[in-house]
Formats: C-alpha cells, structure tokens, sequence
C-alpha cells in the first residue's frame, strides 16, 4: 500500500512539472507574439509601395503585406524609403541627424556623469550623502514635463532657445539622477579592492579609472544604451522646445507630423522612419554587445 | 624594516562607542605580532588604523620615528594582505603585482626584475599569465602576498588572510608565511581569530577583548602563564576547564573545595606562594582553572587529588580522546554547567558513556583566578606584598617582627599592611637585612623571593644580585593601604591630584585679560628668532645673484649664444641619429623574435602531432595484431576495452601536451619581448632627457639674464612664503586654563592634544592629573593654597593643601617639598606641565 502511494505521487509529480512546464511556455509565446507584432508590422508596412494597389496603403488587414496575399500582388519595394529622404516637404533627414547629434552628445555626457555620480555616492562618505540620495528619489518621482514651461524660459533667457542643444542641456542637466543603478553595481565591487589601491599608492581618481571602470563594463554599456535611446523617443520636450520649428524637430516629432496630418497617405513612409530610427541603436548595441558580455564574465570580484 | 610604536590609541565611533580603546604598545623591528580575539574585539580597526584607512580618534602612531597619524596609506611604506585577497580581477597575476609599483613610476625593468623575484619566491612563475579568476584560493592569496612583498614594504600587514582557505592549504600557508617572514626580515603584524595561528606564527601575540589588550607576551608564556581568565580560556583547544572554587589554608596545605559538588583537592603552599595570604580564608571565589592535559584517569588506589567525574561523551581525534565529563554526578542535561570538564587521554580503554570514573587533577600545574576581577592570583609578577602589622597606643609600626621607624597615626591597629612591589626598596642605607631565596626571571625584569624570619615576600632586584644575599629592605610608606578586616583604615596617597582645565588660545587669554604677565614679548622674540636666519639667507641669496648677473654682463652674450647653439646642434643629429639606430634594432629585434615565435610554435604543433599520429599508428597496429593472435574472449574484450580508452583519451592528451610546450614558448617571448621593449624605453628615455637638457641650455643662453631673474625671484618668494609660515605658527599660543588661569603649553603637548581632538579642543573639557613632584613652590607662583596637614615619611614630607577652584569648591592636593612649610601657612606655587598626564573628560581618552 505505502508503496503504491509513494509510487503514485512521484508520478503525478512528474506530470505536473510538465503541465506547469508548458503553460509557461504557451503562456510566454502569447506574450512575445503579442510583442512583436507591431515591430513585424511596422517593417512590414515600411515596405509597401503606396501606389501598389487598388485599396489604400493604410489597412489594417493587412498584416505580412510584402507576401503575396489576396488582391495583393506583393511587391515589396524600397520607394518609401527613397521618399523619405528626397521629399522636401518632410525634411526626414535633418530630423534624423539632429536626433543622432542630440544622442551621441547625450550618451556621452550623461555616462560620464552617471557613472561619477554613482561612484560617489557608493564610495565616498560626506555629510548629506543620504539626504541627497533621497532628494534625488523623490524629484525623480515627479513627471519630467512639470518644470516643461519653467525650463522653456530659462533656456530663452539663456538664449537658447531655438536650438537643438537646449534639448542636450535639458537631457544632461537631470542625468545624474539615474545612478541607481550603477551605484547598486559598484556597491557590489568589493570595499578592499579600494583600499588595497590606496595602500598600492593610488588615489580615488585611479581606484575610479583603473579598477571600478574595467569592472563595470556592462554598466557603462548599459548607461550608454539608456542615454543613447531615450532622445529618439521623447516627444514631449521636443515638441514643446521646437515650437513648430521644422529644423529643430527630433524624429519623433517629425514622424508624429507625418502621420497627425496626413496619415492615410504617409503612413507607411512613417514606417520606414520608424525602422530606419532604430538602425543607429542596432549598430550600438552590436558593436558594444561584446563588452556586455566580456563584463559581465570579468566582474567577478569574490569566489 | 621598522619599529612601531602606538601610544594610548583610542577609536571611538561617533554614536561613541569605542573600538579601540587605550592601545599602547611597542613593536620591535623584524618582530611578527600577532593581534587575536574574538570578533569585535578592536583586532582589525586597529590593523586598518595603522594601515591608515580608518582614521585613528586619538593617540599616536610611530612607524620609525615619525607620526604618522596624518599620512595617507601610500605614504606610510606599509603593505597589506585582504582577508578576501583584494586582487584586481581584471588583471592578470603579473599584472597584479606590478599595479602598485606602476603607480609609484619604478621603470619597467626594475618591475619586471621584482615581479620575477616574488613570484619566483612563491612559486607563482608559471601563472603570471592568469587572472585571479582561474586560480584557487590558495594561490590568489599568494599573489596577494606576492603582492605585498615586491614593494619591500617597512611593516607587513596581514588582516586574517587564511581565513578564506581550508583547513589543509591553511596549514600550508601558514608555514610559507612564517619562511616568508624570515626571509625577508620585515615586520609583520597579523591579524586572526584562529589561536593556533597566532601561537604558531607570532614572536609575540596580543591578546584582545572588546577593544583592550588584555596580555602581550610570547605564545609559551599566554599558554603557561595566563594573566586572567579569560586568555586562559582563550588560549588553547580545547577550552581549559574552570571551577568555582574557595581556597582555605591548613599548615602547609591549601584546601581547595569545589562550590558547585562535594569535592576536594588539595596544594602544597609552596606552589601558591604569590598568592595573597586573603585568599585563603575559605570564603572568597576562586576560580581554578586546569588544562585538560593536566587531568588523566585516575589508576585505581590512587586518591591523591582525585575526584569522580560521569562520563558524558567522547570525542576520538586518533591519536588521542577527548573525554567530556561533568564533576556533578546526577544526570543532568544542563550544556554549559560550570561542573563540566573535558580530559584529554591518549588511551580511552573500556571506558563508556554514563560511567562514573576517578580524574586525577595534577593540580601544580592549574591556574587560579579572583572569581570577582577574573584576574589570576598567582601572577608572574606579583603586584603587591602583604604583611601583619600592628601599632602601639603611640602608633609606632610593628611590623615582620621589628619596630619599624614610621609614625601611622593609627593608635592599637591590629590588621594587613598592603605594600606595592614598587614601594619595596632596596636601595636605601636603613631598614630591615633580609636574605634573598630565590631569583626568577620575568621578562625583563628580575623578581626576588626574600626572606625575614619565617615570612616570605617579594621585590625586584637588580642584575646583579644573587641568590643568598643579604640585602636592606626598605618601604616606601606613602603608597602603603592599612586594613583592618575589610576596612582601609589608611589610604596611600593617590599618584596624581586632578584638576579640571580647559584649552584656549592666546586670543582668548589676551581678551579675557586673564594673563599676567602678557606673551606678546616672547612671541616677538620668537618671531625675532625666525626672521633673522631666513633674512641672513635672503640676503646670501641676493648676493649670489647679483654677483652672478655682474658675470654675465661681461660676458659676450650672443657669441655664446651661437656657439652653444651650434654645439648643440651637432649633438641633436648625434642624438638623433642614435635613437634612430636603436629604434630599428629594436623594430628588427621584435620582428624577428615575432618571426622566431611564430615559427617555434608551428614547429611545435608539427612536432606534437608527429608524436601522436606516431602513437596512434603503433596503437593500431598493435591493436590489430592483438585482436588477430587472440582468440580467448576475455582478453579480446580487455584489449578492445583498452583500445576504446586509448582513443578517447588521446585527443585530450594531444592537447594537453600542445598547451604545455606553447604556453612555454608564450612565456619566453613575452620575457624576451618585454625585455627588447624596456630597453627600447631606456634609451628612449636616456635619449629624451639629455635632449630637454640640450634644449634647456639653448633657452638659458637665448635669455639668461631674464632666466637668472627668474629664478632668483622664485627662490625669494619661497624663501618670503616659508618665513610667513612660521611667523604664524610663532605666534600661536595655546593655554591649558586650570582655575581660570592660563599655563602656556609648550609646543609638544599642545600638538598632542590638537592631534587628538582636531577642531573640538576649545570645546571640551579636559583632566589633568599632576604628580605631586610636578609643583614647583615659586613666590610669583599663580595658584595659591594653604598647608593644612603636613604628613611626613622616613625621608620625604607631604602637605596636604587645600585650595578652592573656579567654582569655590574646596578641593585637596598633596605637595611633595623638601621645603619647611608651616601648617595654615599659603603657598604660590605652578604646575610643570610637562610632567602632567592630560584627559579628555566626556569620553575619558588620554591625551598626553
């Protein structure tokens, strides 16, 4: 009988880690199909020609339409993306390489300075060292766009106005607030490599630049990613410091035009903007993917 | 390659808790300390606090002779080993060691040539090329300790490295760091919670518990001669077992009788010979203290100091047993009951669990402590000697059977007389002769065991003195107690008298007009004294360049000028040409070597895989010409198992051999390569600098006049600055107000003081304790007091003073003097402050 029992219940525990198994699995697979679809509908979209048909470029039955499917022959072509930079009318590339000034600028800057922040408040101890770490947290907690009309006029009286470096200023000025993270990082880098440095003859400045540095590579690239990706999608401060200023839009402001106005005609050349928008974030990403990893395998202080 | 002095070393935490508390000790050169104690005892801060990565609250530290409280780590020349090595993981081993020699720009070939040497010395010369990440615990802690050495550090500081490893690599190490310290004649200070570390590798070890030294002596000596309860129970394995006991003399015999059983042992008199004679009353707690070596299993007959124990369990270590038993027989399930005791045998027998058994205590060896202040009893040295003594109705002193010579003022006292061991005298003409019994060497010092009639008791003597002397015996009465029972009937005179103070500045003092006389004259003399060298130098230097610039001026400025540009010229193309030369030898040299490298190692591989496709040909062939001869079933099966196994394992041998005859030539090149390299810079630098120098002559002779001008105007402003600073040093003052009036500080202990307390030292209040021979009786003395009790011994004279403070309290001091002072008579009088101690008041830390 006892073995029965014991015989039975290993079984059915078998079977449940299967069934638990594969839920998660199906569940997860929704999850990611639901995920994805926009990004395979935006490329999808990007490559439909706008006169390639009887019906309207804009349809939403429309899901994998460079296959040919239906009415639709499934002709892919790339005229949207030669229109996108040929058309004077949206001056997509001007756009594009302010975004790309304004992220390069940015990312580098506000690596730098999240990282010595961050450092800072990990391994220096000075007086109001908590309080400010609190301040931050709780400034963070407000929306960005409540001092929006505030920063507006500070930037004019400054004179800058008009300019796309107002939006770096406006980026760099607040960037020292995302240190959390890389602080939490450093916290885990043991205290005696420090001390082992000073007693080497170091200062702070090499403990920083020669040993937290080479260790904290996934964070560096990591800070690098954030800073880099976020100008290409902010709108709002964009918007609002443009002022209608066609030459000083950001891609975002300049794909939203595309599609507020004129969104049945333009929509899929919006697509392609979009998809072209992420090319410069990809290269990154590639080119510091090794770093990423390498990082990750090196930073390992103890064991 | 130093000494180490700290002196009252105190870390206190700002919530004030004090980590460290009153640290004074003296660390001779080439010596290994050890500090050990449990956790939170003080061990490490004070590690870190000479490391210089905690900041020390008070006291100071000497490396040499030199304070170093203020220094950086960097500066001190001291070297530390991590308890978790601290190994920078993203460089390799080589690289690790020669870290902290980069940062101190030693050139490279001398970095290579100590990196060699260390890791030749531990034996890490095969994985310079790993990083710490691929290496066992073992071997990073060597390349900490690689580390540490190259630099040939001044002190040596190790914070509990083997605690990381285990038990085996532990022991391992811990020899390697003993042959590593005398190798390299160095001091080393080591930290551990791990006694037998401590007693294995320290030539002294300091025993601590929350934040006070306890005992610094030798290993044996911390073993055999515990100084209180709980070094006794701190050193050795396992814990040495104590009881509640009272002592109770018998003739020549102490009875020892257990508190919490019914047990008895007893003492022969002459083993406990230290111990105060109060101890033996039968009442006061004693604690016995014996190491389980010096219990056995009693034979049977034996019942000399035997007591029955029950057996509660053992503990088998192989060669020996531990038997844990408990002394009260009942069976009780109480875990630390103060009856337990652990024997340690090397023959367990038919012993077993539950059965009650005769332990025989060797009771000369066991220690005895005060079961109140833990201290032991029976010290080496003995703090105090104790004698009957009695009055008459005159209060004439008799005591050891003679009149003594002293007045107590203590009319029919019948009671103990408690005299120091520094009050015993043997160096004055009057007294009682005793003869000398014994001589025992402690420490430094020489202990007598002297006798008069039948009493016995002790007093340092000299070096040279010898046993059967006969010597005069005499006592210093003022530090003598008078007991009568439990009561004090007559207090010594305490060492010090205290007096509250506060710390200003000479600021303060003028404002408050609490000076006479004012110091602004001896400031201007001071003042006065500084200037007049540093004129003296200014004005040499004026001299020298005025008489320099009058050569220049008949001088043909531009000839020369020419002529050295010319000479210079020519030197540049040599230089130049030369460094070309050695810029291609060295391109040629790496190249080739390259080429060499490159070409060793194909031949390698070549040769590595000729050897094993020779192998497996032979294999094969064998194999094959087996498995044709045999026809027995069993063998074929063994040689195709064999054949499986040689074809599975070959690969990876191949490889392994591959690796090994790379790594080799990897490792040759990198030498030879970074040989060519450090050569190349050589020149490169010899090459460069003689070119600066080149170049700066050519600029002197463009200008000289204005380079003469120059320099000469630098050399004055340094010379300006360097007076300016000390004027204002000159000029600060700093006072210690005792009874609102200011006693200037001389310079030594204002700067302790400041040291100590940084900006709070105008806002504490302080306790300065005065010797009584630190007043100095002087007509325009500042404090005044009037004699009101004068207390005389056999050859100096005490007055009791009374004076009232700032507050108008009446308080007492007592006035050493040779003079005839009459009672109710007012005397002036200062402090020298140089013999006073001084104390911080709110967290009672000693300043000077």
């Amino acid at each position: 009988m006892a073995k029965m029992i014991s015989q039975k219940k290993y079984r059915s525990q078998k079977s449940i880690k299967i069934t638990k198994q594969i839920i998660t699995y199906i569940f997860l697979v929704v999850l990611s199909i639901i995920w994805l679809i926009p990004f395979v509908y935006l490329v999808g979209q990007s490559f439909i020609s706008m006169t390639a048909g009887p019906q309207a470029p804009y349809s939403a039955t429309l899901f994998f339409p460079i296959f040919p499917n239906g009415d639709n022959p499934g002709n892919a072509t790339f005229d949207n993306y030669i229109a996108l930079f040929t058309d004077p009318n949206f001056p997509f590339f001007t756009w594009w390489l302010n975004t790309l000034v304004i992220a390069v600028i940015t990312s580098v800057v506000q690596t730098i300075l999240v990282l010595l922040t961050a450092y800072a408040l990990s391994r220096l101890r000075f007086k109001g060292r908590k309080a400010i770490m609190n301040m931050i947290l709780i400034i963070g907690m407000f929306p960005g766009f409540l001092g929006m009309i505030i920063n507006y006029f500070i930037l004019q009286l400054l004179g800058m106005s008009g300019s796309i470096f107002s939006l770096i200023l406006l980026y760099i000025a607040g960037s020292a607030m995302n240190y959390y993270i890389a602080k939490g990082f450093f916290d885990t880098i043991s205290k005696s490599l420090d001390e082992a440095v000073l007693i080497d003859g170091g200062t702070n400045n090499t403990v920083f630049w020669r040993i937290i540095l080479p260790l904290s590579k996934p964070i560096i690239v990591y800070t690098i990613l954030i800073s880099f990706t976020s100008p290409w999608g902010d709108y709002m401060m964009a918007a609002y410091l443009a002022q209608g200023n066609r030459n000083m839009f950001n891609v975002a402001v300049g794909l939203q035009q595309m599609v507020g106005i004129y969104a049945s005609e333009y929509f899929t050349r919006f697509c392609a903007g979009g998809v072209f928008v992420s090319i410069p974030i990809m290269i990154l990403f590639f080119v510091l993917q090794r770093y990423y990893v390498e990082g990750i395998a090196g930073g390992a202080v103890k064991g | 390659m130093a000494s180490l002095k700290l002196e009252h070393i105190y870390k206190v935490y700002p919530n004030g808790t004090k980590a460290v508390n009153d640290f004074t000790m003296e660390i001779k050169d080439k010596e290994f300390i050890v500090f050990v104690g449990p956790s939170g005892c003080g061990k490490s801060t004070t590690l870190r606090m000479i490391a210089g990565l905690e900041e020390i609250s008070s006291g100071e530290l000497y490396i040499g002779d030199q304070i170093v409280n203020d220094m950086e780590p960097k500066d001190r020349d001291i070297a530390m080993v991590f308890q978790n090595y601290a190994l920078y993981p993203h460089m390799t081993v080589y690289e690790n060691m020669a870290f902290g020699l980069q940062l101190r720009h030693v050139p490279r070939n001398e970095i290579h040539e100590k990196v060699m040497w260390a890791a030749n010395v531990l034996g890490l010369t095969e994985y310079l090329d790993r990083k710490p990440k691929a290496m066992s615990g073992g071997q990073r802690q060597r390349v900490s300790l690689g580390r540490a050495i190259l630099r040939n550090p001044k002190v040596m500081l190790l914070d509990e490295p083997l605690s990381n490893l285990d038990a085996k690599l532990r022991s391992q190490m811990r020899s390697e760091i003993s042959k590593l310290h005398q190798n390299l004649q160095t001091t080393f200070i080591y930290v551990t919670h791990d006694q037998v570390e401590a007693m294995t590798l320290g030539t002294r070890v300091v025993v601590m518990k929350l934040g006070r030294i306890q005992q610094i002596d030798a290993p044996k000596n911390l073993y055999d001669y515990p100084i209180n309860k709980f070094v006794a129970g701190f050193i050795g394995t396992p814990q040495m077992n104590f009881f509640n006991t009272t002592l109770k003399r018998n003739g020549d015999v102490i009875d020892i009788n257990f508190k919490d059983v019914d047990a008895h042992l007893n003492i022969k008199l002459e083993h406990l010979l230290k111990v105060q004679k109060s101890y033996f009353d039968g009442q006061r707690p004693v604690t016995l203290g014996i190491r389980c070596e010096n219990v056995s299993i009693a034979d049977k007959g034996d019942n000399i100091n035997v007591v029955p124990m029950r057996i509660n369990h053992f503990e088998e270590l192989g060669n020996e047993t531990l038997i844990y038993g408990d002394l009260d027989l009942k069976d009780s399930l109480v875990i630390d009951s103060p009856t337990r005791i652990i024997v340690k045998t090397t023959n367990r027998g038919e012993l077993k669990m539950g059965q009650v058994v005769n332990v025989k205590f060797d009771i000369v060896k066991a220690h005895f402590f005060d079961g109140k202040t833990e201290m032991s009893i029976s010290p080496r040295l003995p703090k105090v000697n104790v004698f009957e003594a009695k009055t008459d109705k005159d209060g004439k002193l008799h005591v050891l059977a003679h009149d003594v010579d002293f007045e107590t003022g203590l009319e029919n006292y019948h009671g103990e007389m408690v005299v120091p061991i520094e009050a015993m005298r043997l160096d004055k003409t009057r007294g009682l002769k005793a003869k000398i019994e014994k001589i025992e060497e402690v420490e430094d010092k020489h202990l007598a065991y002297l006798r008069i009639n039948q009493h016995l008791f002790f007093a340092l003597v000299t070096r040279n003195a010898k046993v059967g002397d006969e010597v005069t015996v005499s006592i210093d009465f003022d530090k003598v107690s008078f007991y009568e029972g439990e009561k004090c009937v007559k207090e010594p005179i305490k060492e010090t008298d205290s007096f509250s103070a506060y710390f200003t500045n000479y600021e303060t003092v003028k404002s408050k007009k609490l000076s006479q006389p004012m110091h602004d004259e001896e400031i201007s003399l001071r003042i006065e004294n500084i200037r007049k060298p540093i004129e003296k130098e200014i004005k040499e230097l004026t001299e020298k360049h005025d008489a320099k610039l009058a050569e220049l001026s008949n001088m043909d400025l531009q000839a020369k000028y020419n002529e050295v540009v010319l000479a210079n010229k020519e030197k540049e193309e040599e230089l130049s040409a030369k460094f070309n030369e050695a810029k291609e030898k060295y391109v040629k040299n790496k190249a080739e070597l390259k080429a060499k490298f490159k070409e060793d190692t194909k031949k390698a591989i070549r040769e590595v895989n000729e050897i094993f496709a020779k192998r497996r040909k032979e294999e094969n062939e064998d194999y094959r010409l087996a498995m044709s001869l045999n026809k027995d079933r069993a063998t074929r099966i063994a040689r195709k198992a064999d054949h499986e196994i040689f074809k599975e394992t070959l690969p990876s041998e191949k490889l392994g051999e591959l690796t090994t005859r790379t790594q080799i030539l990897q490792q040759d090149f990198d030498m030879k390569m970074s040989g060519i390299s450090s050569e190349y810079q050589r020149t490169k630098y010899n090459l460069k600098s003689s070119l600066k120098e080149m170049k700066k002559e050519m600029d002197y002779y463009k200008n000289p006049i204005a380079y003469e001008n120059s320099k000469y105007n630098k050399e004055l402003k340094q010379l300006n600055a360097k007076m300016a600073f000390e004027i204002k040093q000159a000029s600060l003052l700093f006072f210690l107000t005792i009874n609102n009036i200011p006693f200037m500080l001389p310079e030594t202990i204002s700067n302790k003081i400041i040291q100590g307390l940084g900006s709070r030292v105008f806002t504490k209040k302080y306790r300065v304790e005065v010797p009584h021979n630190a007043y100095v009786l002087k007509e325009d003395g500042k404090l005044n007091a009037t004699v009101t009790e004068i207390i005389s011994y056999i050859d100096h004279k005490y007055y009791k003073c009374e004076y009232s403070d700032s507050e108008g309290g009446k308080n007492y001091i007592y006035l050493l003097s040779r003079k005839e002072l009459p009672v109710g008579s007012t005397v002036n009088f200062e402090i020298d402050l140089n013999k006073v101690e001084i104390y911080e008041n709110s967290l009672n830390i000693r300043l000077v």
